[in-house]
């Protein structure tokens, strides 16, 4: 289930962490679109283990070769 | 030997004809320039072309032959390049407004293994904007158009190297594939495209657009090109800390044509979502030639690959956010709407969430990986599920249009490059509107060798890659600079 990213919240973060001006249209459009990203990354996040770390991926490429 | 004969042979042909003093460096060299010249105005593929510097280099190539030296595997051929792949000294513009003045410090480690490999460099090829777009769009530079047809998109973002490459302007070239963009042009011009495994080649001094994500891959007109660059650019590198110390392949070398038992993976899900029928048509007939070869063909069911998607983005936007910020807030003016679209969203995209996408890699691409290449060898899809579009069709018009937009081309190529392997775009007929259709194959890490085993294969049996577009060309006027500069 896709959690709700308001307008008001990327308005707000535009403004206060980025001195950034957003228009309500565009506000409206970035918040689903970070919606769906931040629930796809939450979700995948779920299966990760506590000894995970991103550094593997080169390693896990060399040893997935045939 | 004609110039249009002589542009129409293979980047390996032509080496092994320049070696042989068959025909000089000079000739070919005269013969990509004017062709370069001629189709400019057409499809406007080139950024800057270095003529008098690649005649130069040229004469000198044809004086080592002379005198019995050393040659390297690409010993006076003509290639252009994307215009990403920084020189010391030289304008390196990215195909952006930002950058048109800008001249790196440093060169890039391919461009010296292409140098010391004994290439030309013929000029800088015309891209997507910082190379981020798959259409080929470029307000800045001017649109570069696809030489089957000019009302169609080149695709992107290595637009300038698919064109060039298909319009016989140059024999080879190297493009950057972060979504798509080596893979995409490769397949919309009908050439052969190489996204190489994440780490297969340097990185190093080469314009970033989404560091965990960023490759750089070759586009030439057969598979066996595409394997000869491949092994000149790849390998170790102390200057780039993600390239992998794998040992390189002699490629060409186990180029064979036999396939046999080669088992080649038809997926069952994501990849054929709403393809047209001219489409599935050439991937049905594709794959009869692969078996016909004596591959053995499997349906796979895929894992889930909608949220690689998207976990894509998670990197790709807050990446790009991060190298573009202080242009972002300083000169939000002098990026087209398309860059500035796809990078503000990562300004708000949590920071654990971006690092949970990056986190989830290695155990994704393991599992997809063991769940697919376990039962297959390579994998073979659909580069686009659609026909190539127009230019006016894929018009980003508003905000939201864009993302939709980007998101058909890319469906096929952008996971591919989550999970970091290497695939290979093979052209495999015309479309009811005579414009390209491809097919990629995906394999394992490292499987270069297995990828162009499989394509060289189908070149073997197939002539597609022959065919030359029906392009009208003009005399463009000389210029080193082939545009006028952006607005």
């Amino acid at each position: 289930m896709q959690n709700e990213i308001t307008t008001e919240l990327i308005r707000l973060m535009a403004q206060q962490l980025r001195g950034l001006e957003v228009s309500e249209e565009r506000a409206a459009q970035l918040a689903k679109e970070v919606a769906r990203v931040n629930d796809a990354a939450r979700s995948a996040a779920a299966d990760n283990g506590f000894n995970d770390e991103p550094s593997r991926y080169a390693v896990m490429l060399a040893a997935l070769k045939s | 030997m004609s110039a249009s004969d002589l542009l129409n042979l293979s980047l390996c042909e032509v080496a092994d004809a320049i070696r042989r003093k068959k025909v000089s460096s000079l000739e070919v060299t005269r013969a990509c320039v004017a062709r370069a010249r001629a189709v400019q105005p057409s499809i406007n593929c080139f950024i800057a072309l270095e003529e008098d510097d690649a005649l130069k280099a040229a004469r000198a190539a044809d004086r080592a032959i002379k005198v019995g030296a050393k040659l390297g595997p690409l010993h006076g051929v003509p290639l252009a390049h994307k215009d990403m792949f920084y020189r010391a000294g030289r304008v390196t513009t990215g195909g952006s407004k930002i950058l048109r003045d800008y001249r790196p410090t440093t060169t890039a480690t391919v461009a010296e293994r292409l140098d010391a490999a004994g290439a030309i460099w013929l000029g800088n090829l015309n891209m997507a904007e910082l190379a981020a777009n798959p259409t080929g769009h470029n307000e800045h530079w001017g649109h570069c158009r696809n030489p089957w047809n000019t009302d169609h998109i080149t695709g992107g973002s290595s637009s300038g190297s698919g064109a060039a490459v298909a319009a016989r302007a140059c024999y080879g070239s190297l493009g950057s594939d972060t979504g798509g963009s080596v893979r995409l042009p490769a397949a919309a011009n009908g050439v052969v495209g190489l996204k190489p495994t994440y780490g297969r080649v340097s990185r190093y001094s080469v314009l970033p657009r989404v560091w965990s994500l960023d490759t750089v891959g070759p586009l030439a007109r057969t598979v066996r090109d595409c394997a000869r660059i491949t092994r000149v650019i790849a390998g170790a590198d102390e200057r780039d800390s993600t390239a992998s110390n794998e040992p390189v392949p002699n490629y060409e070398r186990l180029l064979d044509g036999r396939i046999k038992g080669v088992r080649v993976g038809v997926p069952q899900n994501h990849f054929y979502d709403e393809i047209s029928d001219d489409a599935r048509r050439r991937m049905d007939d594709s794959i009869a030639v692969l078996a016909k070869l004596g591959a053995r063909i499997v349906r796979v069911k895929l894992p889930d690959l909608e949220h690689l998607y998207h976990l894509t983005n998670a990197i790709g936007q807050v990446e790009s956010a991060t190298i573009y910020a202080k242009w972002m807030r300083e000169r939000p003016q002098d990026f087209s709407l398309v860059v500035r679209t796809r990078t503000e969203a990562g300004y708000f995209v949590p920071a654990v969430s971006y690092v949970e996408a990056l986190n989830a890699r290695p155990r994704i691409a393991a599992e997809f990986v063991r769940a697919v290449f376990d039962k297959i060898d390579v994998l073979h899809t659909p580069v686009m599920t659609m026909s190539v579009p127009t230019l006016a069709e894929t018009e980003p018009g508003g905000t939201g249009e864009v993302m939709s937009m980007l998101a058909r081309i890319t469906r096929n190529t952008r996971p591919i490059n989550f999970l970091g392997l290497p695939a290979l775009a093979v052209p495999a007929g015309f479309s009811e509107s005579a414009l390209p259709v491809s097919f990629q194959l995906v394999g394992r890490p490292f499987a270069e060798d297995l990828l162009f085993k499989v394509g060289d294969a189908y070149q073997r049996e197939t002539t597609w890659h022959t065919q030359v577009p029906p392009l009208q060309c003009t005399e463009a006027v000389s210029s080193r600079r082939a545009t006028a500069a952006p607005a």
